[in-house]
């Protein structure tokens, strides 16, 4: 298949990442009204408006934004099942080009094929696979089966058409492969009992073993635990999508300068803040949603910001009945004349986003007043991915 | 110190446990590059110069702190939890959020459980067999969270608390202790609201229990190295080897295959019934491409019964799925090892659906701990001994 992004890139390292995303289903009923087929085991599962969305957030991510100086981006493959409603409402995906080809399983075993084949040009590599849709979630290590468009298609083994990813990863090995990957695997598992009877229900998409131990660094970012759902927003993706690209903006920015004074995301940083992303995000729709991360996960990089990152400074007053008086002004602590800003008022918050680095907040009272005291010098460390903290001038 | 250098101690008054010393980030205040990392109570030598320390705590809470150090003089530096920002509710109406799997009736408001069952089991190499602990309730929350205090007895496994009320369940979650470790009791905490879970605790290890912490909130890093502290212990066979097996896990998952060395081969000889040991062993060996090695182990740790941490359980059911194939075996694994390899993956891969893989220590529902994937049955009835009943009105049962 044709990459739908395919950089020439100089010789070297590269990254090269397949990306898949299904939210029509052939098998499944067509409305939400249909009765589940009765021929074949479908779980019980339905259309969905998301993961098609979200996989095409991440592709479109890794086409515009994203950096690797090490590995520069080399190909994206992408293969896509929208749903009718995508094709109506995510801008993108109503004419999708030739080169974005449906998600089935015989077009996603040649993207397996060919995206193995491109990442095993050069051990410093980095192979990204990300894939969503419906899902069963085997372990943390294995990263899960992922339905495809074609899902139940022969109905004595509707898991033939499906990705394995456990199955893929372990055939990512050998010392000529990229030893940097990265899975996002966002499918919820699919809950019903039948479901443990899997391993008699067919055998999905994946590649040759070669027993030869893996990546350092293979490490697989799950939606969600068995334990919780998977969520989505029709027209914004899923939940999981949403927070994996607030934390490589931000959100899992490391908290200091690495090599070459590059603000970096790393393999570490995101399985620390990802989690933490993707369950307040369904926090604040009163759910929940656990995410796990597994496999290996040495410490590398896995993408570089453009310029340092805008920290978000919020200072709060304490107490806040001294937001009447109270002038703020945040300095670097060393040029008496700069300042980011000055004799700004507190209501009782002051937020202002701020290049990541060492300030001081100075705070005086105007009018000057015995009921609360000024501050000289309150350090604040505007480290990534943001800074909060009292005020305290009572 | 060398000349132009001065000296800084970072210390964490809040910290539970002083064996519990988390990294620390030595940040240059003006180029933003990491210095060094130093461990909290450790001194350090640094180049005079203003600095910005970061941490991040066992609670997944991060820490800032800024340190002036001029030369030839000392600087101690209280690092404290950064404060957090008033966190806003969630959306008046949930929107339409979809689920990326089968559709689920809308639940009944969750009454509370108030008549549950429990009992303990051990899972070990021969067999399962029922378990004595001392238990002793501490609190019975708001929300009818009974808190209780767990003493297992020495025996050669892992001990399994099962809850279970009538029509519900059974759950079942590893404890991270044994009579026959240095650490003697844990914390089980069962919520009682809409469905009985049951969630472990280890307060009386606060080494252990940064450790599971730290993994808990992905902190790999700090993990393992709390971890090397309780790789010495192991050393002097001190040690808790459930630790010693989180620890052993952290590595793994960093691929640190060196810093493991000897440790992994010694969890599993030292401490035969506990299946972590063997996992480690074997997961250390099929990273580094041993297949032989990996198969042995990991058919080992599925003969000494069920891990205590979920993390085992994935990388083992992991291997199985792998090895298991008796027509098509890994290259040097014989036919009859692969043979048992599938015995053991028909028994436990089916399991893996079931697991909360969030959570530190294994926890799934099932009847039967020898066959946990075929007895995904609730409880028709009121169990006889070993069970012990619990209700709000009389309490646990003695």
């Amino acid at each position: 298949m044709t990459p739908w992004v395919d950089k020439a890139v100089a010789a070297g390292a590269s990254t090269h990442a397949l990306v898949i995303g299904t939210s029509y289903y052939q098998f499944l009923p067509q409305t939400d009204e249909d009765a589940s087929p009765t021929d074949r085991q479908t779980f019980g599962l339905r259309q969905t408006k998301t993961p098609a969305t979200s996989a095409w957030l991440f592709a479109n991510w890794l086409k515009d934004s994203y950096s690797n100086p090490n590995a520069p981006l080399g190909t994206v493959r992408l293969l896509l099942s929208p749903s009718e409603y995508e094709k109506q409402n995510v801008q993108g995906l109503t004419n999708l080009t030739q080169e974005v080809l449906p998600a089935t399983r015989e077009n996603v075993e040649e993207a397996v094929d060919e995206w193995h084949d491109a990442a095993k040009t050069n051990p410093d590599n980095v192979a990204i696979l990300y894939a969503s849709g419906h899902g069963i979630q085997l372990s943390k290590d294995e990263g899960g089966i992922v339905l495809l468009e074609d899902f139940a298609r022969r109905a004595n083994a509707p898991l033939d058409h499906t990705l394995d990813v456990g199955a893929v990863r372990r055939g990512m090995a050998g010392p000529a492969m990229a030893q940097k990957q990265f899975y996002f695997v966002d499918a919820c598992e699919v809950r019903p009992k039948e479901a443990i009877d899997y391993q008699s229900m067919g055998t999905g998409v994946g590649l040759s073993n070669p027993y030869e131990g893996a990546a350092a660094c293979s490490a697989v970012y799950y939606s969600a635990s068995p334990s919780t759902e998977a969520l989505g927003e029709a027209g914004k993706g899923t939940l999981f999508v949403q927070a994996l690209l607030e934390c490589l903006e931000l959100g899992a920015v490391d908290d200091h300068v690495h090599e070459n004074g590059w603000w970096v995301v790393t393999s570490s940083t995101l399985m620390k803040y990802l989690p933490g992303y993707v369950s307040e995000l369904a926090r604040r729709f009163n759910q929940e949603q656990k995410p796990t991360t597994g496999g290996q996960i040495a410490d590398v990089i896995f993408h570089v910001l453009p310029e340092q990152p805008v920290v978000p400074v919020t200072l709060e007053l304490d107490p806040a009945d001294a937001k009447d008086c109270a002038l703020a002004r945040l300095w670097d602590g060393v040029a008496a004349d700069a300042s980011v800003f000055k004799d700004q008022r507190f209501t009782p918050t002051l937020t202002h986003p701020v290049p990541a680095g060492q300030y001081v907040l100075t705070v005086s009272m105007d009018p000057a007043n015995e009921q609360f005291k000024e501050l000289a010098a309150l350090p604040i460390p505007a480290l990534p991915p943001a800074f909060y903290r009292k005020v305290p001038v009572g | 110190m060398s000349s132009g250098d001065g000296s800084l101690k970072i210390v964490m008054p809040a910290l539970a446990s002083q064996e519990v010393r988390p990294a620390v980030n030595v940040i240059d205040a003006n180029s933003l590059e990491l210095v060094k990392t130093a461990l909290c109570d450790e001194e350090v030598s640094v180049p005079a110069g203003k600095y910005l320390l970061s941490s991040t705590l066992p609670t997944g809470e991060r820490s800032f702190a800024y340190a002036d150090v001029s030369e030839g003089t000392h600087e101690e530096v209280n690092l404290v939890a950064v404060e957090q920002p008033p966190v806003a509710g969630p959306e008046a109406a949930t929107p339409g959020l979809e689920s990326l799997g089968p559709p689920k009736p809308v639940p009944s408001p969750a009454p509370t459980v108030d008549e549950w069952f429990l009992r303990f089991v051990c899972v070990g190499p021969q067999g399962v067999e029922d378990a004595r602990v001392d238990t002793e309730i501490e609190k019975i929350g708001a929300d009818g969270t009974v808190e209780l205090t767990l003493r297992p007895e020495g025996v050669p496994g892992v001990v399994f608390v099962q809850v279970a009320a009538v029509g519900h369940m059974p759950q079942n979650a590893a404890l991270p202790v044994n009579g026959m470790t240095t650490s003697g009791s844990c914390r089980l905490s069962v919520e009682t609201a809409g469905h009985l879970t049951p969630f472990v605790s280890l307060p009386d290890n606060p080494l252990v229990d940064a450790v599971a912490r730290y993994i808990h909130t992905g902190a790999l890093g700090e993990a393992a190295r709390l971890a090397t502290q309780a790789e010495k212990l192991l050393a002097a066979k001190m040690a808790d080897p459930y630790g010693a097996a989180l620890g052993g896990y952290a590595l793994l998952r960093l691929h640190e295959l060196g810093r493991l060395h000897d440790w992994s081969t010694n969890l599993a000889n030292l401490f035969p019934w506990l299946a972590d040991g063997a996992i480690v062993a074997g997961e250390k060996a099929a990273l580094e491409g041993d297949q032989v090695t990996a198969a042995t182990w990991m058919a080992d740790a599925a003969r000494r019964g069920l891990p205590a941490f979920a993390d085992g359980f994935s990388m083992l059911t992991s291997r199985l799925r792998e090895y298991g194939s008796p027509k098509n075996p890994p290259p040097g694994v014989s036919s009859t090892l692969a043979k048992e390899l599938a015995r053991h993956a028909k028994r436990l891969v089916p399991l893996t659906t079931t697991i909360d893989f969030s959570r530190i220590m294994l926890a799934f529902p099932a009847a039967d701990l020898a066959e946990p994937a075929r007895s995904q049955t609730p409880l028709a009835s009121a169990p006889a001994r070993p069970w012990r009943r619990y209700t709000q009105s009389a309490g646990l049962e003695v």
